[in-house]
């Protein structure tokens, strides 16, 4: 009776284990502290629109906006005076969340080519008005002085991004637990039952468009609190946190490491960073050529990407390990 | 008695077709009363009207005599309008507990939580065992409902639209393409249900029709052809030469 039911019970010592990751990381690999502070970033806003897209089944093509929105709003406060980061990042989320509930009424009707266009189009818009507003953003030349004061008013952000790592770090821990009790509790499982039979659901008595605008909302939040993160970890702002490329890399690395799992953006981040890394050493230029070969190979012949294929393959153990029973129980 | 539900001059046009004309039905309250009309007579559509899943070219809906006819289906299910699918309208990756566990939360207004634990709420998933239960469905609570045979799959559908304690329960052909050996037991347990819920059911076997309904209407072509207690029904006429006669053949 007390058997889980929305998904087998959580490994909690497994996932304690995977953010030990990072810390080991930490450690391991002191040089590339800035690329590892970027990617927990990228994770994080892979699992902002995993929520949005994995979950609640929404596609966007303009997840960007939100999290340059919050880049823009932690940037541009620091800049004008207001550099305490913890209350940045708070500013962050709520703007981009504001946004997220007015635009989300929009992308709440109709199919997903409408959706795809009407997120598109928003990010396109915020992207260019960015970039006309030169007198608030710095427009092309991206956002100086941004000057942010040391967290909890004792660590400075220093110049190997130690401070900036465990900061990131932070973040992503936090708002992953977040959106793991999200997922796991009542508003979670409705969101599924949305995703796969919105008629049932509204049969149900479900207030659909309701929750959607809400995980929409969230989403929004949680980009923005990402995009924060980058600009006071960076101490700086470039047009590109809100380009349509940004976009289309949060999506790709969320099919990669395998929507509607949590987990899927974080290993869709280390696996397309790594990649990046690997590849470019090798071929400079042409790495994403390798990288659209995965995508294809990987979205043709493991829907749900690397988890997906994980789970595939554990799949096919199981039943092989049953099969090997079978004669037994019958003897 | 003043019917639960009723409507007035209910009509659905599709460019110009109408798939539902001037429909008046006034369903009293516990009655078991059946649809009844050749394929494409518009039972469908009048049930997607009733609930709102299709929005009314003409005419009014009431429910407890409170016009419900702008109300999107939601609003309806919450004012006890609940109702099953012809076409099985299920979660396939869900489990039917899963998914009868769903049905209860939005019922009981929980469905927005997002902090505690889905299963947290132990007498949610009592309740969702029992109603399992009741359609012998405990037994496969944890399977993936795409996994389920058809006929698990029909009484699932049956266990959510019950779910939603509602008082007015609209059957779109519960037990369409069931062998014909077990669609009388889902019948029967349609039949078991509390006094208390009104029932619609849209049904194809006159066998079944006859032992279960108390009052018959006869749609056809969209319009009300003839309504009236099933004695009735069985001996006009009008009804054998239009649509008892064809049943023969179907
Ligand atoms: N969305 C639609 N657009 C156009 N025509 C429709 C639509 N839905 C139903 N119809 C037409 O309306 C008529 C009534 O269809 P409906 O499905 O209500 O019949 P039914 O009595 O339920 O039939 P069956 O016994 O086969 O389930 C049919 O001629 C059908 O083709
Ligand atoms: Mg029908």
């Amino acid at each position: 009776m007390t058997q889980p039911m929305v998904s087998p019970k959580p490994w909690w010592p497994m996932e304690v284990g995977f953010f030990l990751i990072p810390v080991a990381a930490f450690f391991l690999f002191p040089l590339h502290l800035p690329l590892i502070t970027e990617m927990m970033i990228l994770a994080l806003f892979a699992v902002s629109l995993d929520l949005v897209l994995g979950y609640a089944g929404i596609v966007s093509l303009g997840h960007a906006a939100f999290f340059g929105l919050g880049a823009y709003a932690a940037g541009i406060l620091a800049q004008q005076g207001w550099g305490e980061p913890l209350s940045g990042l708070v500013f962050a989320g709520a703007v981009a969340g504001v946004v997220g509930l007015l635009t989300g009424v929009l992308v709440l009707r109709g199919s997903d080519l409408t959706r795809l266009m009407v997120t598109l189009g928003i990010g396109m818009m915020l992207f260019e008005a960015a970039n006309k507003m030169n007198w608030l953003t710095g427009g092309a030349d991206g956002l100086q002085g941004v000057m942010v004061e040391p967290l909890l008013g004792a660590f400075q952000f220093d110049i190997f991004g130690h401070t900036a790592f465990w900061y990131a770090y932070a973040g992503l821990v936090v708002l992953f637990y977040v959106a793991r009790r999200l997922v796991h509790s009542p508003f979670g499982l409705c969101l599924r039952g949305i995703k796969t039979n919105r008629l049932r659901m509204s049969a149900l008595g479900s207030r659909v468009n309701l929750h959607l605008l809400a995980v929409y909302t969230v989403g929004a939040m949680m980009a923005g609190i990402a995009g924060g993160l980058l600009a006071q970890t960076t101490q700086f702002v470039s047009l590109d946190v809100l380009s349509f490329e940004r976009s289309a890399e949060v999506l790709l690395v969320l099919v990669l490491g395998g929507p509607g799992r949590l987990y899927g953006g974080i290993i869709g981040a280390v696996a397309f960073t790594v990649m990046h890394e690997v590849l470019s050493g090798f071929t400079t230029h042409y790495w994403q050529f390798w990288l659209g070969l995965v995508l294809v190979l990987l979205v043709l012949f493991a829907r749900g990407g690397l988890l997906g294929l994980v789970d595939a393959l554990r799949k096919r153990a199981a039943r092989g390990t049953a099969s090997a029973a079978a004669p037994e129980r019958a003897a | 008695m003043t019917p639960i539900l009723e409507t007035r001059g209910l009509s659905k046009s599709f460019g110009g077709f109408f798939a539902a004309a001037d429909v008046n039905l006034a369903i009293e309250p516990g009655i078991r009363q059946a649809l009844i009309g050749p394929n494409g007579a518009g039972k469908t559509t009048l049930v997607n009207l009733l609930t709102g899943t299709l929005p009314a070219s003409a005419g009014t809906v009431f429910l407890h005599g409170q016009d419900i006819t702008r109300l999107p289906p939601q609003a309806r299910v919450r004012l006890g309008l609940s109702r099953t699918f012809q076409i099985n309208q299920l979660f396939p990756d869900l489990t039917p507990l899963q998914a009868v566990v769903l049905a209860i939360n939005e019922r009981e207004g929980r469905s927005h939580r997002f902090w505690r634990a889905v299963d947290a709420g132990r007498e949610v998933v009592h309740e969702a065992m029992n109603r399992l239960h009741e359609f012998g469905l405990d037994t496969v609570a944890r399977e993936r409902t795409a996994d389920l045979p058809y006929g698990r799959q029909r009484l699932l559908e049956l266990v959510l639209a019950l779910a939603a304690r509602p008082r007015v329960l609209l059957l779109d052909e519960p037990a369409a393409g069931i062998p014909s050996g077990e669609s009388g037991e889902i019948l029967d347990a349609i039949g078991r249900l509390p006094r208390d819920v009104t029932i619609l059911l849209i049904e194809h076997d006159m066998d079944l029709v006859f032992r279960f309904a108390e009052r018959i209407t006869v749609l056809v072509n969209g319009r009300v052809l003839v309504e009236g207690a099933p004695d009735a029904i069985a001996r006009d006429p009008e009804v054998r030469a239009v649509y008892l006669g064809e049943e023969a053949h179907v």
